[in-house]
């Protein structure tokens, strides 16, 4: 269970059986965060409709203020998280910024990667289908 | 994991006499890898290196020495290398929260292999107040059992004022925030020791 900007906590595992999510653990002072995101936004615009979107923020070297002021400026397109007790990271053995996680709606993990020139579209496209 | 085999050598050695002079003859070098690797409360093994800081390079008869730091608390973070995002994430945490998880008295070094020249880009371009040591050949990180299969890994050990290993986060996860308290707490249950 992590905590959104709000403190609404939010069970990421709970899509397993309904939607597949893509998963992504980031920080505002991640440049390779920032070079995905184009890529995300574009595998959300594609596939948000099939596909839950999920970013959560690790926390470390973060202030939650400052992780609201970027949300805020940058839109991410995703439901952002702040999991300030690394429930998330423990979880999925998260070992840096921009590491994805895509899991499909049987709670099966089909993909896991790290690293700004991710092909999420692509990779979304084995999973849910064109 | 070197450890872990080491062990399981020795213990199989004792526990069958018979399984012979091949198994025997590997033994002394088992016995240096127990020796070695750091046993809370044990002396901390040795550490002699060259260093870099965000100021330059240190001067080449003056290597960071752990047996000079008696009376200092030390923390050794070995790191797979500069400029990884893991290694970055965790530097920085290490700068931004130096006063909380560390305060006086203690000196903070990194141990990766990488040359000097780029330990110093590396501690410039994130402002580091810290000694990154230079362990080109991985000797220190093997004596410190804190190897993967070709690279260190995160590992966080603390050394006491009096020079004994106090804390080992063997498979330190710099993206958990647990583990710089854990971190913390070790370190002040450290500074309370003489």
């Amino acid at each position: 269970m992590v905590g959104d900007l709000d403190g609404k906590p939010t069970r990421v595992g709970h899509v397993a059986g309904k939607r597949a999510a893509v998963i992504e653990f980031w920080a505002t002072w991640c440049d390779l965060c920032k070079e995905l995101l184009p890529r995300v936004r574009l595998a959300q615009k594609q596939y948000g409709d099939r596909v839950d979107f999920y970013g959560v923020n690790v926390t470390v070297n973060e202030s939650k203020a400052r992780v609201q002021r970027y949300v805020t400026s940058e839109h991410p397109p995703w439901v952002t998280l702040y999991d300030d007790k690394g429930v998330a990271v423990r979880a999925f053995k998260a070992p840096a910024t921009s590491y994805v996680v895509i899991v499909d709606r049987d709670g099966l993990i089909r993909y896991v990667g790290s690293g700004g020139t991710q092909d999420l579209s692509a990779e979304l496209a084995k999973v849910v289908g064109k | 994991m070197k450890v872990m085999l080491a062990l399981g050598a020795v213990l199989l050695g004792a526990a069958s006499p018979a399984i012979g002079q091949g198994t025997t003859a590997r033994l002394p070098r088992v016995k240096l890898a127990l020796e070695d690797a750091p046993r809370l409360g044990r002396p901390a093994p040795l550490v002699v290196l060259p260093y870099a800081t965000a100021a330059g390079i240190g001067p080449v008869d003056q290597p960071f020495a752990l047996g000079k730091e008696l009376g200092n608390i030390v923390v050794l973070a070995f790191y797979p290398g500069d400029f990884t995002p893991a290694s970055t994430a965790q530097w920085r945490a290490f700068r931004e929260r130096a006063d909380s998880l560390f305060g006086t008295g203690v000196v903070v070094v990194g141990v990766a292999s990488d040359s000097l020249a780029t330990h110093q880009r590396f501690a410039q371009e994130l402002e580091l107040p810290f000694k990154l040591l230079g362990d080109a050949d991985h000797t220190v990180a093997r004596r410190y059992a804190a190897m993967n299969s070709k690279q260190p890994r995160h590992m966080v050990v603390v050394v006491g004022r009096d020079g004994r290993v106090r804390y080992v986060d063997s498979t330190f996860a710099p993206l958990d925030p647990e583990r710089y308290v854990h971190l913390a707490t070790a370190i002040a249950a450290a500074k309370e020791r003489p």
